[in-house]
């Protein structure tokens, strides 16, 4: 019940928020109604969070959700499925501790990008506040979707308030690139439908088609495929891989994500970058590791982990070269993005279980970038990269702070959060393939040195020549105070996370390390001929043995289970 | 035959006769001057006549041994009904405000004529009630194609229409008569069951089916659709783009699956529909990519959605399930197609005819119109097939049903369905970028959308809403 309160708070609010809009509501209000609406969802996000951490899975497959709600109403019976199967499907909502996480990601990200919003949108901000939230309801529906189809029709449900977001308070190009994001992505997502029915057909089991996802992963861990199947499967990868890479841009399927970041109002930026974008590598998880085994092993590492170290290195290359500070940043975060791929393909426990951290994190510190960069905007002439309007740190000294920390963050500083991650999936990558991990590391000194750059040009190049032509003509914008009150109070939040992760990642590793395991077991027990490992009190010695998510804990910190 | 058997035959017809009758009183009321002229009284008929089939239509229960004869009544027959209510629903309240008013009475009663017709169709059980019901629905549209637009691009689509719609029927009869040959029987039940001459029933079955691709507009007897599309009066358009599409599936369902579900020379077809219903949304979505008339989007979106039909028509009859899939599709396609119409008839222009139909009319219509903005965006993104709309179960059942049919070719032509899913997308979304863009200055003002189309507006958008909740 608390599931669908979640899910049904932002999405019915905004509705109604948005419907609102001729009923004479001020926009004051409406913000307002927003704000109490997204902080009642992170309530409810964090008390969801907490009991998915303290209960158990329910059943033994590798998408176990720890809580689940699937009631008698969503039993959904539609004309295709009478003929396989005669009870129809059961549609369930559930989450377990990778969907939690992406949850409490989403509504701190979803929070943050209110708050900021309201003193940098310009326009409607009644509107796009009603958007955003429409658009977090259809997030959570991916992240806490038990069926196949929940989370397709969650995935493309999204399209429509950001269709709106990036088109009604982006730049002049803002039609143009909200048209092309939805139309790639529907070039890739209605071909995924495909591979999702490709699934269900893969692991039918007595009954005909299920669409839930636990019944399937149990199918899947106890069939022997066919030679015939086993070719399917790859379709079904394929497919797959094709939806949710162009949604996560690995890559070749990319060229979406310049045009539409640069075109969008940073704080909707912020949103696609920290929370739309994990919704594909989301999909990774939840979809393909688990249902596309064999095809993983043949393809994933070598494919998708060359791919993340393009994506590493190119990234940062091309980030090097910009001279616009938010596609700057689109590019740093696509590099940001191939850590993430690097470790779910190397099929192992850190691996998956850092690149999950990683997701987590990536999220925090964009958001907190891209929203910097929106606070930047109503304070500088535009985002363009050069030398004569540099000098906000001694004029806006909290945002110069705030900004430097979350450089140092993204860039993998010890004792911070993207460290832990990034370390992870790494080591999680050296033991497959040593090369791809060679390529990668290259991407983190890429990385400090583009963000440093920025960091002299925009906050402490010297603004002098610019204040002999008079100081409006540069620093002139709408606001001239530094960050007031309630952004100092989301950007502490947000770096008192990052520090926090940083310092006791287990803590926030403990949280989904089971079903990480779950998944990463058929995967261990293929490559080493061993018995698949589970996390019981039975065998603490190989608890120890096989724990590498403890052991590359950072700093040498003494860290108790 | 005796009588009584030919009154339990009407019986089983009972709602198709109803709306006969209406439309023979429609017409007869159309005689009289003072009534002619007055546009609610012979509407207002037709919807109580329509109303008293749905009363008959909510009565019936599906046979469980339908009698010999002309007509039966079962499952496909009830759904199709509900099909023709509601789309004859729509197609009236169009037409409302937008027939000229001398031509009223044969409007209301040709409509009236065509969904009985369909009815028939959809009640046959043999050849001869199947070809009576399918030409009761082509001569009344030829008639209105030619009374209703009396422009000359009017004469013109009546002319094409009226060619094609002959030549297609004969192509159909000429199907029967190998059928006729094979079985020696003209009803569908002998022709299924019958064992010898399967080479000759195949061969029939495949040129009757061909002779059907003409009223489902697929290719290669599309080429109708965009000429007589642009020629027609919109009120009628909207009835053509609808109406002719269900009794092509379902002719196509009764001979293709009857009610044996594994037909040999049936399963024998399959192939053909494939190909054609490859060609034919590839070839829909495509062109319609390049047009600059509305109008002739609409006729090759129809096309398009043709070919899914098609698609579905396959499954069905591979995997031997009842029609579910195919009437979902087409509720769904009533509802979003004659809500575009609608709203086109109130933002078009009849006396510019020339620039009435380009594709400029939708610029900035959200500000000049929002309410008919919303209710074609919620048409469109039905069209393309997102949630949270009825288009999205739609497409996801076909999908569903190809990728469930265990054979690579199916999976082949699921995979091109996507792709033409994300085609068809852009011709859609491309509509929805005009109209929240900024309105040309020459724009003119949207005239106040009539009560009826209004009403059509509002029901299909809460349909298309509602049937993704609880379809």
């Amino acid at each position: 019940m608390l599931l669908l309160a979640l899910i049904g708070i932002p999405l019915v609010g905004g509705s109604v928020l948005l419907a609102l809009r001729s009923g004479g509501l001020e926009d004051r209000t409406r913000e307002q109604l927003a704000l109490a609406i997204i902080a009642i969802s992170l309530v409810l996000g964090v008390v969801v969070t907490y009991q998915v951490s303290q209960a158990a899975p329910i059943g033994q497959a590798s998408i176990a959700p720890h809580i689940e709600y699937s009631p008698k109403w969503m039993r959904f019976n539609l004309a295709a499925a009478l003929a396989t199967n005669p009870d129809g499907w059961q549609l369930s909502l559930g989450l377990d501790g990778i969907g939690a996480a992406m949850v409490l990601l989403t509504l701190i990200v979803a929070t943050a990008v209110l708050v900021i919003a309201q003193s940098t949108v310009s326009k409607n901000r009644g509107d796009y506040l009603s958007w955003i939230l429409i658009a977090t309801g259809g997030l959570l529906l991916v992240f806490s979707a038990m069926d196949l189809l929940l989370f397709y029709i969650g995935f493309e449900i999204t399209l429509i308030p950001l269709f709106a977001m990036i088109a009604g308070w982006g730049d002049a190009d803002g039609f143009a690139a909200a048209k092309r994001f939805v139309l790639y992505t529907l070039l890739g997502s209605i071909p995924m439908v495909i591979g999702l029915f490709g699934i269900c057909e893969l692991y039918r089991g007595e009954g005909g088609w299920s669409v839930h996802m636990p019944t399937l992963a149990e199918h899947a861990s106890t069939m022997v495929l066919t030679a015939q199947q086993k070719d399917l499967q790859v379709w079904v990868f394929l497919l797959l891989a094709l939806g949710l890479g162009i949604k996560t841009a690995i890559i070749p399927l990319h060229t979406w994500l310049p045009t539409t970041y640069a075109a969008s109002h940073p704080t909707t930026t912020a949103f696609l970058a920290a929370v739309v974008l994990k919704m594909g590598l989301f999909g990774f998880v939840r979809l393909v590791l688990p249902y596309t085994r064999e095809t993983c092993e043949l393809l994933g590492p070598d494919l998708f982990g060359w791919l993340g170290a393009i994506a590493i290195v190119g990234g940062a290359l091309v980030a090097l070269a910009q001279k616009d500070l938010s596609l700057m940043f689109a590019y740093s975060s696509l590099s940001h993005v191939g850590f993430i791929t690097i470790g779910l393909f190397s099929l192992s426990h850190e691996g998956i279980g850092g690149a999950t951290l990683q997701m987590f994190n990536h999220g925090i510190t964009t958001v907190a970038m891209f929203l910097l960069l929106a606070c930047m905007l109503v304070r500088r002439p535009s985002l363009r990269l050069d030398e004569e309007a540099g000098g906000m740190a001694t004029q806006f000294p909290r945002l110069g702070f705030f900004t430097v920390f979350f450089i140092i963050a993204a860039a993998g500083m010890p004792g911070l959060n993207n460290f832990v991650g990034e370390l992870l999936t790494l080591s999680g990558m050296i033991t497959e393939r040593p090369a791809v991990t060679g390529v990668a590391v290259l991407g983190v000194v890429l990385g400090a040195w583009y963000s440093f750059r920025m960091l002299q040009y925009v906050l402490f190049g010297s603004s002098d020549k610019a204040r002999a032509k008079g100081r409006s003509s540069t620093i002139s914008e709408s606001v001239t105070a530094d960050l007031p009150i309630e952004h100092k109070a989301v950007f502490g939040s947000l770096a008192l996370l990052c520090l926090f992760i940083g310092v006791m990642p287990n803590l926030a590793i403990g949280l989904f390390k089971s079903d990480v395991e779950g998944i990463a077991h058929v995967y261990a027990r293929e490559k080493r001929g061993q018995t698949p490992f589970r996390l019981d009190a039975q065998s603490p010695q190989r608890l120890i043995d096989s724990q590498p998510l403890v052991q590359t804990a950072p700093l040498g910190l003494e860290v108790e289970e | 035959m005796t009588p009584s058997e030919i009154v339990q035959q009407l019986v089983v017809v009972m709602p198709a006769n109803v709306l006969l009758l209406a439309g023979v009183l429609v017409l007869t009321l159309g005689l009289f001057g003072q009534l002619a002229t007055n546009r609610n009284v012979l509407g207002l008929v037709s919807i109580i006549g329509m109303m008293v089939a749905a009363c008959f239509v909510y009565s019936m229960l599906p046979m469980a041994a339908p009698p010999a004869g002309l007509f039966e009544c079962d499952r496909l027959f009830l759904s199709a009904s509900w099909l023709t209510l509601l789309g004859g629903g729509l197609v009236i309240l169009i037409g409302w405000d937008y027939v000229p008013l001398r031509h009223v009475s044969e409007y209301y009663s040709c409509v009236l004529f065509m969904l009985s017709g369909l009815m028939y169709t959809a009640a046959a059980s043999d050849l001869t009630s199947l070809f009576l019901g399918l030409e009761l629905i082509s001569i009344p549209t030829t008639v209105l194609l030619g009374v209703v637009g009396s422009k000359n691009s009017g004469r013109e689509s009546t002319l094409k229409y009226f060619t094609l719609s002959a030549f297609a029927s004969a192509i159909f009869l000429f199907g029967c008569s190998y059928l006729y040959g094979a079985a020696g029987s003209t009803s569908l039940d002998a022709i299924i069951s019958n064992e010898s001459n399967i080479g000759l029933t195949r061969i029939g079955l495949a040129i009757a089916v061909c002779g059907l691709f003409f009223r489902l507009t697929a290719v290669p007897f599309h080429f109708y659709a965009p000429d007589v599309f642009a020629g027609a009066s919109l009120a009628v358009v909207g009835g053509l783009s609808f109406l002719p599409k269900v009794a092509g599936v379902v002719g196509i369902y009764k001979l293709l699956v009857g009610s044996t579900p594994d037909f040999q020379a049936g399963l024998a077809i399959v192939p053909l529909l494939l190909v054609a219903a490859v060609v034919t949304m590839t070839l829909g979505n495509c062109a319609a990519l390049w047009q600059t008339s509305i109008r002739r989007v609409l006729a090759y979106s129809g096309v398009a959605h043709s070919g899914y039909l098609l698609a579905g028509l396959a499954c069905v009859v591979v995997l031997g399930q009842g029609a579910a899939i195919l009437t979902d599709y087409l509720a769904a396609y009533a509802v979003m197609t004659l809500a575009v119409f609608a709203v086109l008839t109130a933002i078009e222009q009849p006396q510019a005819a020339t620039q009435a139909d380009s594709l400029k009319l939708f610029n900035g219509l959200y500000q000049r119109s929002p309410f008919l903005a919303i209710a074609a965006t919620i048409a469109l993104l039905s069209q393309i097939g997102l949630p949270p709309t009825a288009g999205f179960w739609a497409k996801l059942q076909v999908f569903a049903s190809a990728i469930g049919a265990h054979r690579v070719d199916f999976q082949i032509v699921a995979f091109i369905m996507a792709i033409n899913a994300a085609i068809g997308a852009v011709v859609y979304l491309s509509f929805v970028n005009r109209m929240f863009s900024q309105p040309d200055a020459d724009a003119t003002e949207v005239r106040s959308a009539g009560v009826a189309p209004g009403l059509a507006c509002l029901g299909c958008s809460v349909l298309t809403i509602l049937w993704f909740f609880f379809p």
